[in-house]
């Protein structure tokens, strides 16, 4: 007879990590995305500090610690533009902070789950973004749906592949 | 009281954290009519000098990786590429004697209106060690800043065209190039053809767009687009892109959607050119001490009828002109007959700078009337008198 098993909330594993991976992970990130893309155009398209975010707020999965990741690591990425200092900023953190809150309800070890969480989330980060730049600080911008769609795809499937790489950096 | 915040303590950090940035961005934007003197925030200092380093380091060792490998590869079809570049040489030597000629026209044509250009005095080579990594920020970052004599609002080009602008200059030999296909990026344009002026903006998808251009101008897809000078920053005549689609306002305006292709490959830019210095001069006008009078250029402008060869054994006629003119009243039918038969002359530099010199000298014995030939200007003869 099969027996149905539920998961409970006590039950999901909080991942810890190294200070060194903490800190080392969103800055090789930062790095990476803005020196590799003055050589590689295309990797534009993706977000690497975004999906260092939301691996980091999904694991340890506190809102707390989510939201102050993704504070540092946009505020890090706005410092880089020339535009105001604080549109990534806030941006992140609301992901940061509803990534983490995810990770409290549903599996996030899984594939394909995190290739829809992070699908979504792109969208979304956009989204805040699009909202700040445009009707907070009138600044010029487009939304362009079908851009927006392939930069949620694309950064989904590098998401996949990163969190597996980031997996070897948890602490058992 | 209490426990309501340590109920809902996150979303209280979650407030506090967004309100904070909100005040901080409130900050920092402009307000319309300040001052174009902005003043750097320490945090972007300090950030920006702390990666800046590190890309300068990986880039120099990639840098020389590359050229080493390149060296190799340039080498292996270097004869073939010598051979190239002498024949390309060659007709650039053939089209710099046709482009000089345009160009001393076009000087003389600009003296006479009192015409001022601005002239690329002075430069500095730059290598870019990186981006903002992120698209909606159109930035590249240079390896040259103060010490380098570099100040906001500089043009930066490369051979190929316009790339932006200075936007930000850090005191660790470095500096933030606004691209000029950023949205809030624009410029001063002249179509080439058409000598339609506007302004190019860019946009967020990255390709910028010509605005106020009327819906019934006729602009075709191709049509070259250089700087016109007036926005202050970009001196006149770079270029800066090609038409690449014309349509109509998708808002139903009275204006056209013209967007336009960089001429630099903004993707892909290594090396740039900062312009330090301008300076903005009259042209000089390479004849010496002629006064050329506007019938004069408009003689060099008009066209040519060349004179038929004299068949043998037939008699030439006298050359009129010189008899009319030597009558008092005559000499202006003279030097307007005259002015036209010089039209020729404009192809023939060096004919215009012996006429330069033979005009201040008096003829003590007046020549016999020769045929006039096409290059030359009648008016020589006539000054004499």
């Amino acid at each position: 007879m099969a027996t149905i098993t539920y998961t409970s909330r006590e039950e999901i594993e909080v991942h810890k990590f190294s200070v060194l991976a903490t800190v080392g992970i969103p800055l090789l990130a930062i790095f990476f995305q803005a020196y590799v893309s003055s050589h590689v155009a295309f990797l534009k398209l993706f977000d690497i500090p975004l999906i260092v975010t939301i691996f980091f707020a999904v694991s340890r999965r506190n809102q707390l610690a989510g939201m102050l990741t993704g504070c540092a690591i946009g505020l890090i990425q706005d410092a880089l533009t020339h535009l105001p200092i604080g549109i990534y900023g806030i941006s992140k953190t609301i992901v940061g902070y509803a990534a983490s809150s995810i990770g409290v309800k549903i599996d996030v070890d899984n594939p394909g789950s995190r290739f829809l969480m992070m699908f979504f989330f792109t969208f979304f980060h956009d989204g805040v973004y699009f909202i700040v730049s445009r009707h907070l600080l009138g600044l010029p911008s487009d939304w362009r749906l079908l851009h927006e769609l392939s930069a949620a795809v694309a950064n989904s499937v590098l998401a996949v592949l990163l969190f597996t790489l980031m997996d070897k950096t948890k602490k058992r | 009281m209490e426990s309501f915040f340590a109920r809902y303590r996150n979303v209280t950090v979650l407030l506090v954290l967004l309100m904070a940035q909100v005040i901080v961005l409130a900050t920092q934007v402009r307000r319309p009519g300040a001052g174009a003197g902005e003043s750097m925030s320490l945090m972007r200092l300090w950030i920006v000098g702390a990666f800046v380093p590190a890309e300068k380091a990986i880039e120099s060792v990639g840098s020389g990786v590359r050229n080493l490998l390149k060296s190799y590869v340039d080498l292996r079809g270097v004869r073939a590429q010598n051979e190239d570049l002498q024949s390309q040489l060659d007709r650039l030597r053939l089209e710099e004697v046709s482009l000089a000629e345009d160009a001393g026209q076009a000087r003389r044509l600009q003296t006479l209106l009192a015409f001022k250009e601005k002239f690329i005095s002075q430069t500095v080579a730059a290598q870019v060690i990186g981006t903002s990594g992120s698209e909606h920020s159109h930035v590249l970052y240079i390896d040259k800043g103060t010490r380098d004599s570099i100040k906001t609002d500089m043009a930066v080009i490369t051979p190929r065209g316009i790339v932006g602008k200075i936007s930000r200059v850090f005191p660790d030999n470095t500096s933030q190039v606004l691209e000029i296909n950023d949205a809030t990026a624009g410029a001063g344009i002249m179509l080439e053809r058409s000598r339609l002026r506007g302004v190019l903006r860019g946009t967020a998808s990255g390709i910028p767009e010509i605005l106020h251009i009327m819906a019934d101008e006729k602009i075709v897809p191709g049509e070259p687009v250089v700087s016109s000078g007036g926005d202050q920053i970009y001196p006149r005549g770079l270029p800066i892109g090609t038409v690449f689609s014309t349509g109509p306002d998708p808002d139903g305006g009275a204006f056209m959607v013209v967007k336009v292709k960089p001429s630099a490959d903004l993707d892909r830019v290594e090396e740039v050119l900062v312009i330090t210095k301008v300076v903005e001069k009259a042209p000089e006008q390479q004849e010496t001490g002629t006064v050329l009078r506007a019938a004069d250029v408009l003689a060099q402008r008009l066209p040519t009828v060349m004179p038929k060869p004299p068949e043998k054994g037939a008699q030439e006629p006298p050359d009129t002109r010189f008899l009319y003119a030597k009558k008092p009243g005559n000499a202006v039918a003279a030097s307007t007959g005259g002015a036209a038969s010089a039209s020729s002359a404009t192809s023939e530099k060096a004919q215009q700078g012996a006429t330069s010199t033979e005009q201040e000298k008096p003829k003590p014995k007046p020549q016999p009337p020769k045929p006039a030939k096409p290059s030359e200007n009648p008016q020589v003869q006539e000054n004499p008198q």
